[in-house]
């Protein structure tokens, strides 16, 4: 089976299946351009260190049979109710790693991972108050207190639901 | 694709440590996904400054929340401008609040009274709350479970068939400023049509599709007798008139092959006085109706085909007519007039008082314009709402046609006074009916009789309603009440008559007059007159007053699809019906009282039985 080198951006190289390597969108359009006409094959993608390689192609290996998603069509609701199994346990991770994650995914055009790893992110927002999400993801609140009163003031009136 | 790379694909060496660490675009994603709703948005937005300026910059995540919870509305809005997504959304939330806050106001003030509500409805809106917003939140109302919120989507309806039918009016005020060319009777048609049914789906856009598509079918037909014929070359929008009378012929000819062989549409003989005949989105529903319904669509086809047909005030029997010389004529006999309503046969111009059996002078067969076209339209509908059964239906009815008469005809004293009686009679929006009687004095004072009767009770009226009588309260503990089997909310069944229904109200004995009671021969009954009696809602739509002796709980419990169900109850709950809170005022000791009853009867009764019909309002 044909096979292709990624070499991360701290110059390790990894070995993957052209056929699983072609999840990524970015990786697919390189390997079809016409200048590509190396024996030798490999491919640098930008920003994807060699922590985070390995795992993105743990993660297309496992889901090399799964079919295509289906186009990002604004319409279509996006459950988060179907994070498969094993995704969730691919993705208990602690956030920088979750982060990069998504940032790979968004720079290699997987959509699949780039959805699913989303979809865990914004779980985690879900039904938190302002403090709460800052405590989960480490976020300093840099509002002036003025500013913060200011903030908080017209959507909690108009937002506060159920009488 | 979904590429999300914006122009931050480069950050050199930075990793994302953090969530704010993440370019804009990927933050937006994240806060577009589906399990997020408003609230967590404004949570988010409230962390930090640059997740606020992510929430709120560029507008996306906001469009994306309005979209979400209002697909409805999104064809308001032009794809290529940018809005203020946030200020929409809290403007929406906001409307859709005070509608609901509204609604169900009005259900504690006018339970016992059947008042319009408008005028505060008006006031709501002249304050600036966008129409379409508030006839969404009503649709939501409409459109939620149907077995719940009864009394809640009763006032909703009412409310959103008002709006749809002001709407309306003001489309109809714009037509009939337009000079005649630009009135077209389908146009015209269309509008009556929707005003009578304001909440269905009717409209100039789908009606003129059908149209086309029977003006194809006349084309095919067409093109088989004469391949060259010039109409065949006009396209959809054309207006266009065939110089060559024979060319003409062949039109008529193919169009009636196609609307009565072919299409098989009819005049509706059988059911003559049935108001569907009128509306023509029905017509082409139904293929049948009346002949001034069938001379539009006759005419609207002719004229797409380039043969200008005229409308006919015919007597009893609408009419067409056909020039057959070059040059318009005054000259009855110039014209072939053809019967819509009779499969398009011609006639010439004495023959057609055959078919009213009645001798007319010249005047009746001149052309009229379209305004009087939907005068006559309107009439038939008043009539048709005259002659009902005083029910509901055919007091909205007479009530619909007479705001379009005088819409068209505002100063007709006639159809002023009936409007004013009809509101006097029916008790509802007195201050209305002085309205119309200023109105009716300034322009005929010799009225001054009819008028100041009218007068006199109105103002009675509309003083008795700032004193208003604190409704009776019924308890069943009270030594007069013990004979009282039944409670609201429970379904019955008429013994004799077998009809389904459910209890609104009682009456510890026969309340109603003498004449009322010797009229339905109360007497024959084994108790007569001195028995228990109830109010009930029957399925087929009325309102009636039964003796306890021939009421029976039913066997196998269903929903009544009446009309009045939610004015009275919240909810169906498989067995029996729910008050709302104003009956329970009323009656506070029933549903304990329903219940025991549905306990002892239907105890064991597991799955529900009813069925709910589908409505689904647009």
């Amino acid at each position: 089976m044909p096979t292709i080198k990624l070499q991360s951006s701290d110059g390790e190289m990894f070995e993957v299946d052209v056929e699983i390597a072609k999840q990524s969108v970015t990786i697919k359009t390189m390997l079809e351009g016409k200048w590509y006409t190396g024996v030798d094959r490999w491919v640098t993608p930008p920003n994807v260190s060699s922590l985070i390689c390995p795992q993105v192609i743990q993660w297309c290996t496992h889901h090399k049979d799964d079919p295509p998603p289906p186009e990002d069509d604004e319409n279509k609701e996006k459950r988060t109710d179907d994070i498969p199994v094993w995704d969730q346990e691919f993705l208990k991770v602690d956030q920088g790693t979750l982060f990069e994650l998504i940032l790979a995914a968004n720079y290699l055009d997987i959509k699949g991972l780039l959805d699913v790893t989303c979809k865990t992110v914004a779980n985690m927002i879900k039904g938190k108050t302002p403090e709460e999400i800052r405590k989960t993801f480490n976020i300093k609140n840099d509002f002036t207190e003025e500013e913060e009163a200011q903030v908080k003031q017209v959507p909690f009136t108009l937002w506060h639901k159920k009488k | 694709t979904a590429a999300v790379l914006g122009t931050n694909a480069v950050i050199s060496e930075s990793f994302a440590k953090q969530l704010t660490d993440l370019p804009a675009e990927l933050l937006e994603h994240i806060l577009c996904f589906h399990v997020l709703n408003h609230v967590d948005i404004c949570k988010v937005s409230c962390t930090c400054k640059r997740l606020h300026d992510v929430c709120h910059g560029r507008g996306k995540v906001w469009a994306h929340q309005h979209k979400l919870r209002w697909p409805r509305l999104q064809r308001f809005y032009q794809q290529n401008e940018s809005y203020d997504w946030l200020k929409e959304f809290k403007t929406r939330h906001m409307v859709g609040q005070q509608i609901r806050r509204t609604v169900e106001s009005i259900s504690k003030r006018f339970f016992t009274e059947q008042f319009t509500i408008f005028s505060k409805i008006v006031i709501f809106l002249s304050l600036g709350a966008p129409e379409h917003f508030c006839a969404d939140e009503l649709l939501e109302i409409l459109n939620s479970d149907k077995r719940k919120c009864l009394t809640l989507k009763y006032y909703a309806k009412k409310i959103l068939y008002f709006l749809r039918q002001q709407n309306i009016l003001r489309n109809l005020k714009v037509f009939l400023e337009r000079p005649p060319e630009l009135q077209s009777a389908l146009e015209g048609a269309v509008l009556v049509d929707q005003y009578c049914n304001p909440l269905a789906d009717v409209s100039l856009e789908s009606t003129s599709a059908q149209i086309e598509e029977i003006t194809d079918k006349v084309k095919k037909n067409l093109r088989v007798k004469n391949a060259t014929h010039p109409s065949l070359r006009a396209s959809q929008g054309d207006c266009f008139v065939l110089e060559n009378l024979e060319f003409q012929r062949q039109v008529i000819c193919a169009l009636n092959a196609v609307l009565y062989d072919q299409l098989q549409y009819k005049g509706n003989e059988r059911d003559y006085y049935n108001p569907l005949n009128s509306y023509i989105h029905q017509v082409l529903l139904r293929r049948t109706g009346i002949p001034i319904s069938l001379s539009v669509l006759y005419m609207t086809l002719a004229r797409k085909l380039g043969v200008p047909l005229e409308p006919v005030n015919f007597p009893n029997h609408f009419l067409l007519r056909w020039c057959q010389n070059q040059r318009r004529s005054d000259d009855i006999y110039a014209y072939v007039y053809i019967d819509a309503f009779g499969k398009g046969k011609q006639l010439a111009a004495k023959e057609c008082e055959n078919l009213i059996r009645h001798q007319v002078g010249a005047d009746y067969y001149s052309a009229i314009s379209t305004s009087e076209l939907l005068l006559r339209m309107v009439g038939n509908l008043l009539n048709i709402g005259k002659r009902g059964e005083g029910n509901e239906k055919s007091y909205q009815l007479l009530r619909d046609s007479l705001d379009l008469y005088l819409i068209i005809n505002p100063d007709n004293v006639q159809y002023l006074l009936l409007q004013a009686r009809l509101y006097f009679h029916l008790g509802i929006w007195p201050e209305k009916v002085l309205d119309i009687l200023q109105h009716i004095q300034a322009l005929d004072p010799s009225q001054h009789g009819a008028v100041g009767y009218l007068v006199q009770h109105t103002l009675e009226h509309i003083q008795h309603k700032r004193h208003p009588v604190e409704p009776e309260v019924k308890k069943r503990s009270v030594p007069e009440h013990r004979d009282v089997l039944y409670s609201v909310g429970l379904i019955m069944k008429h013994k004799r008559s077998g009809y389904n229904c459910v209890i609104y109200g009682w009456d510890p004995k026969c309340t109603m007059s003498q004449e009322w009671i010797n009229t339905m021969r109360v007497h024959q009954l084994s108790k007569g007159a001195d028995q228990p009696f109830y109010n009930v809602l029957v399925q087929d739509g009325t309102c009636r007053y039964a003796a306890q002796e021939n009421l029976e709980p039913h066997s196998a419990p269903l929903e009544i699809a009446h009309p009045e169900v939610g004015r009275y109850f919240t909810e169906f709950s498989d067995t029996h019906y729910i008050a709302n809170e104003e009956l329970q005022a009323r009656y506070p000791e029933d549903m304990c009282k329903t219940h025991r009853t549905v306990e002892e009867h239907y105890h064991g009764l597991t799955a529900n039985s009813g069925h709910s019909p589908s409505i689904n309002i647009l």
